[in-house]
């Protein structure tokens, strides 16, 4: 709020601006409130004093009659409802300042929503054990009070209130001291930075310490140097791990990213049904780790799945391979279910890529009378070098984090152990926290190289201007 | 095709049959292909209306003997799909609200500011969102339990939210870059407040790269399994991912069950897919940088 | 900013009402048997304690196995978690991370009412950290009609009967044993079976407390004869594509005839079946070494770190009464722990179980129990690896070994 009166004092008074009625303070409240309603709902303990009892885990809790469905009203439901809708109506509103007594109308309605689960909660509850061991806490005190602010901020429309917001901003931001430019950027960063910094920066940094030690996730972590390192490269699993990987983007690299390019060379040109071709081709792109690896271990069931009755049953061969059962193929079996999602995604990038060509180098091209091989060999994908470093580098990364394949078709048993997998097994399953972390530090600086790669491409013309 | 080939001399219509030839093997080669490609989900699909016993004793590629929704009811109630659902929600939709409005802060800044540390924090985010996030597995699991925050859906959104802020602020970064600076410069010289200008005018102009991200970035939270593996011990508060994994575990053998409650636990992501397939393939292009 | 202000203010509206209790239990009971008996204990709590209910999650058994680990060290850890006897408990009491839950020994006369050798797996350093509420026996499952249909009349005593008897089932064109080692631990009851009949089990007790070396001939003579099976084809193809349960249903189907299995596999198999299924003890293959028998014992135990221990306490102790031991004889089989327990109604089945056990001269747990956990892993690995490749076997003891060596060093040595 600060920031929107903090730039007013060197300029004129805006009369532009100045409706008769400014509702940007009352969607302001409104929306802040459904943000307290929000944060109230999801991080702050409802009841008892514990985060783990908030308004979302009551609310699952009452929608999937589990136990401490009973503390609350069924009502809950309305709070996240209300946060929503009060969230979308005061941005809706906030966009465009003719809208915003509707909004702010709106805004009201959606805190008399919320209320009533109050109401329900206090008044027409009829429970025993409510009344006895309902304590409420933080949470739902917060959410009570953003709900009554819901309801009332319609009351800023009120001329008197209004006008006397819209001087009190003139004059509070005429005595304020003016925001410095310079720190304007940091403002808007500093939020998101502070997340950022703390959920991710210093994680990572905290890990490679952590690979230093020997750590059981109990007592502190112990300094014991290089060690882990070196117990990594005497460690059957790791080489076999790092082995896999390197199958894994072998694969990678050429499968997808030919058959990708492939496609995406048809589907360039204009073709019936096209479409419907290309959304089969990408559709296993929104599916889930675990859904893929599900659905394929149930093709590769060796006895009742899709392919080994196929095999028998047409005589093709009496004694079919195990496929997940068979140590030798079991990895790649696993990398052709995570390249089946892949290709989808290197076509669409490969597509993007084609049509940003120009056509009259086609064009001009054909007109040369070379054939279609060179036509491709020689213009298209020379020009399309830039996008296939890209789905390199990307192929390249994605093969590195490969997991919930390998966690939920094998749990890396064999021969398919991966880096990612062996390093959740090591901590979380051997208590070797520190080993864990050192297999991580390594997975990281082989990644390493390859976003360096990446990052030089997409900043190199950030870093020439 | 036919009318026009009477039209033409012997010669062309040769062409033309050729290319009619031609057009036929391609179609032909494709829809093959295609219905292979499907296979995975046409028989998952066909696997979850028939029963265990039927394709035990006759086989998977036998005629179903018989056609139920059973095993979508056992699913979505005894197998605690609908649940699981539920909490995937809860956990997606505010980390998407968080991470697009914490990117689109930051990327307002990276954009439109030139400051000390600029090409360094951008940099910064760019690298996060392509490392391997096995390296935050072991502090991050340690700072949500000093929080109290292990087994609380607030984890996951946070972490998730965090974690994404990479890649959004990338793509918000450089589409903000692309406005064109006379609008907002303008506004500035009309007296308005930076917030303002962000709030009322960029975002606004954003609209197209929040939506792709949003579809996205949708899927992929939804999709996600390896926090929920390791932030949440609690039946009650898994998502559908999460849900999934366990339900090979407990139903063991009961392969049109474990199909079934796949197929359920796509539904939501499917939909975005098909409605917004637009932006879904917007953000991924968006997203490679190019 | 007045929004904010309203947030902060310290307003409470709580009713001054005492806070309610709860009690979160994890259990890994998840086949559908064990799962509704679980339940129907825990229901039977919650109607009787309204107002301190317990939060049961029941998580799959294999994941439940490998998420312990977080469980246990996360902050708070559920109260009461299901797990098994011997050193996998052991790994975790030893880190500190198990409550010393002696006193409910204590004050619910458990020290009396338990037989002293269930006592002794619970104890570490005179504390109770483990409560064991019921234990099942290991044996060679088999179906007597299929054992008809390939023309076997006699039950294997040795092991030449045994490999005859496979040979007989493969002439009727039937596997002779079923195994899903999809999860790994189905193939250490051959190792230890193997390993007990033919070095005794006193050496296995030494091999798994570290103090025998992988390398030493007497265990490379236990992959010999294990080998022996695979020249005689006894098991079926490609095992490690299935669960323990997926195994089972070729001998449901009539496909296997046999099927080296807890007494659990009672659990999963169709009741109307279970008149055709059978069970007899491992062949013997050296007369001169004791007997040993695997005899698995499961339990619950409390975590360090439980949100609420005194109530959870309460849990533990009327997990492990009469009253629910006698359930879960009376509706399982599950052998009780207690020594008041009616068994009297025994099935013909359990009787014989039980006989199986009090027959043997020495009784152990299982591989992964015996052993330390990382032992057992790698030992597992191990065993898969032997499967796929029997040649190999030189190359992977020397690897176990290895580990063990590592582990030795480590201190990691279990006892």
């Amino acid at each position: 709020m600060s920031t929107i009166a903090s730039t007013a004092p060197q300029q004129q008074p805006r009369h532009a601006l100045r409706a008769p009625i400014d509702p940007t303070w009352a969607n302001f409240v409104g929306l802040i409130s459904a943000a307290a309603l929000l944060f109230a709902f999801l991080f702050a303990p409802w009841y008892w004093g514990e985060v783990k009892y908030n308004g979302a885990r009551l609310m699952s809790e009452v929608l999937v009659d589990r136990p401490y469905g009973q503390y609350t009203s069924a009502m809950i439901i309305l709070i996240p409802l209300a946060a929503l809708g009060t969230v979308l109506i005061t941005l809706w509103g906030l966009n465009s300042p003719e809208r915003g007594k509707l909004a702010s109308f709106g805004t009201s309605l959606f805190g008399l929503i919320a209320l009533f689960y109050f109401l329900d909660f206090y008044a027409l509850q009829d429970n025993e054990l409510i009344d006895q061991y309902v304590q409420t806490s933080s949470g739902f005190t917060i959410a009570l009070v953003a709900a009554v602010v819901l309801l009332g901020q319609a009351v800023l429309l009120h001329p008197w209130i209004n006008e006397g917001l819209f001087r009190l901003s003139e004059t509070g931001s005429a005595r304020l001291p003016a925001v410095p430019a310079w720190l304007i950027p940091y403002l808007f960063l500093a939020a998101p930075l502070a997340l950022y910094v703390v959920w991710i920066i210093a994680p990572t940094i905290y890990t490679f310490y952590l690979s230093l030690t020997d750590w059981d996730g109990v007592s502190s972590p112990r300094y014991i140097g290089l060690k882990n390192y070196k117990d990594l490269f005497a460690h059957r699993s790791f080489t076999e791990a790092l082995g896999n990987n390197v199958r894994w983007l072998a694969v990678f690299i050429t499968v997808p990213t030919t058959l990708g390019l492939a496609l995406a060379l048809i589907f360039n040109t204009e073709m019936r049904g096209g479409k419907w071709y290309k959304v089969s081709f990408y559709s296993p792109l929104v599916l889930s780790g675990p859904v893929i690896a599900l659905v394929w271990s149930w093709v590769y069931h060796p006895s009742k799945g899709l392919i080994n009755p196929l095999l028998v049953d047409s005589g093709i061969t009496s004694s079919p391979p195990g496929w997940l059962a068979d140590r030798q193929i079991a990895i790649y079996c696993i990398i052709v279910a995570a390249a089946w999602r892949q290709v989808g995604y290197v076509m669409v990038l490969y597509l993007a890529g084609l049509k940003n060509i120009d056509p009259t180098l086609l064009d001009a091209g054909l007109v040369d009378g070379t054939n279609r091989w060179q036509l491709f060999r020689y213009i298209i994908f020379p020009l399309l070098a830039p996008v296939t470093t890209i789905i390199v580098i990307i192929s390249i990364i994605d093969s590195l984090r490969a997991f919930d394949l390998v966690q939920i078709m094998t749990r890396g048993n064999q021969n398919t152990e991966v880096l990612a997998n062996l390093m959740y097994m090591e901590a979380f399953n051997n208590y070797r926290m520190g080993y864990g972390g050192a297999i991580a530090v390594i997975l990281f600086s082989i990644s390493v190289v390859f976003v360096g790669l990446y990052l030089w491409r997409t900043l190199k013309d950030e870093l020439e201007y | 095709m036919a009318t026009v080939a009477n039209l033409t001399r012997p010669g062309e219509r040769a062409e033309q049959r050729r290319k009619l030839v031609f057009a036929a093997i391609k179609y032909g080669a494709l829809t093959a292909l295609t219905l292979l490609w499907l296979v995975p989900v046409f028989s998952s699909l066909i696997t979850s209306f028939r029963t265990m016993d039927d394709i035990s004793i006759n086989g998977f590629w036998s005629i179903p003997s018989e056609v139920t929704l059973d095993k979508f009811q056992e699913a979505w109630k005894a197998a605690r799909i609908r649940q699981y659902l539920l909490n995937s929600f809860i956990i997606t939709i505010p980390s998407l609200a968080g991470m697009l409005f914490l990117a689109s802060l930051t990327s307002y800044a990276l954009a439109r500011f030139r400051f000390r540390g600029n090409l360094f924090i951008y940099f910064m985010y760019v690298a996060g969102m392509m490392l391997p996030f096995q390296i935050l597995l072991l502090p991050v699991f340690r700072l949500v339990n000093r929080l109290g925050l292990y087994d609380t859906y607030a984890a996951l959104i946070l972490i998730h939210t965090a974690f994404q802020l990479g890649f959004c602020t990338f793509v918000m970064r450089n589409f903000m870059r692309t406005v064109p600076g006379e609008i907002l410069d303008a506004a500035r010289v009309d007296g308005c407040g930076e917030f303002r200008i962000y709030w009322q005018i960029m975002l606004p102009l954003s609209l197209p790269s929040l939506a792709a991200l949003a579809t996205l970035e949708f899927t992929w939270v939804f999709n996600d399994f390896l926090w929920a593996l390791i932030l949440l011990q609690s039946d009650a508060l898994r998502p559908v991912t999460a849900g999934l994994a366990t339900l090979q575990g407990q139903y063991v053998t009961d392969w049109p069950l474990i199909t079934a409650g796949a197929l359920l636990a796509t539904l939501p992501t499917v939909f975005v897919f098909v409605f917004l397939q637009r932006y879904f393939i917007q953000g991924l292009t968006l997203g490679s940088g190019k | 900013m007045l929004v904010l202000a309203l947030v902060m203010l310290p307003v409470s509206l709580s009713t001054q009402a005492q806070a309610p209790e709860y009690i979160t239990y994890n259990s890994m009971n998840s086949d559908p048997l064990p799962r509704a008996l679980d339940e129907e204990v825990v229901q039977l709590w919650n109607e009787r304690n309204p107002t301190l209910p317990v939060e049961h999650s029941i998580i799959a058994h294999e994941d439940f196995k490998q998420a312990i680990r977080a469980y246990l060290t996360a902050e708070p850890s559920p109260d009461v978690l299901t797990w098994f006897a011997g050193n996998r408990a052991r790994f975790f009491i030893d880190r500190g991370l198990i409550l010393d839950t002696s006193d409910v020994w204590e004050e619910y006369g458990f020290n009396d009412t338990y037989a002293p050798g269930f006592k002794a797996l619970a104890t570490v350093d005179d504390k109770q950290y483990f409560l064991p509420t019921s234990y099942y026996w290991w044996a060679v499952y088999y179906r007597p009609s299929l054992f008809e249909q390939a023309g076997i009349t006699e039950i294997p005593e040795t092991w030449d009967d045994l490999l005859a008897a496979c040979d007989a089932f493969n002439e009727a064109g039937l596997y002779p044993f079923t195994i899903g080692t999809k999860y790994r631990w189905t193939t250490a009851a051959w190792f230890d079976y193997i390993n007990m009949r033919v070095n005794g089990p006193e050496f296995h007790l030494d091999l798994m407390l570290l103090k025998e070396s992988y390398t030493d001939e007497r265990v490379a003579a236990v992959f010999d004869y294990w080998k022996q099976l695979f020249d005689h084809n006894c098991f079926l193809p490609d095992p490690a594509a299935y669960s323990w349960q997926e195994a089972l249903d070729f001998m449901i189907q009539g496909e296997a005839g046999m099927y080296l299995m807890g007494g659990f596999i009672t659990d999963s198999y169709p009741d109307e079946m279970e008149d055709d299924l059978d069970f007899f003890r491992f062949p013997i293959i050296n007369p001169d070494v004791p007997i040993g028998e695997d005899a698995p014992t499961d339990g619950l135990f409390m975590a360090a770190n439980a949100r609420n221990p005194e109530a959870g306490k309460q849990f533990l102790a009327f997990m492990g009464s009469q009253e629910v031991q006698q359930m879960a004889f009376d509706e399982m089989g599950r052998l009780p722990t207690r020594t008041d327990v009616d068994v009297s109604a025994a099935s013909e089945a359990v009787q014989k179980g039980i006989n199986l056990i009090q027959t043997a001269d020495n009784v152990l747990q299982f591989y992964d129990r015996d052993t330390t956990p990382p032992m057992a892993d790698a030992g597992m690995d191990g065993f898969m690896a032997f499967w796929d490749n029997p040649d190999s076997i030189d190359t992977i003891l020397a690897d176990l070994d290895a580990e063990r060596l590592r582990l030795l060093e480590a201190g990691d040595t279990g006892e």
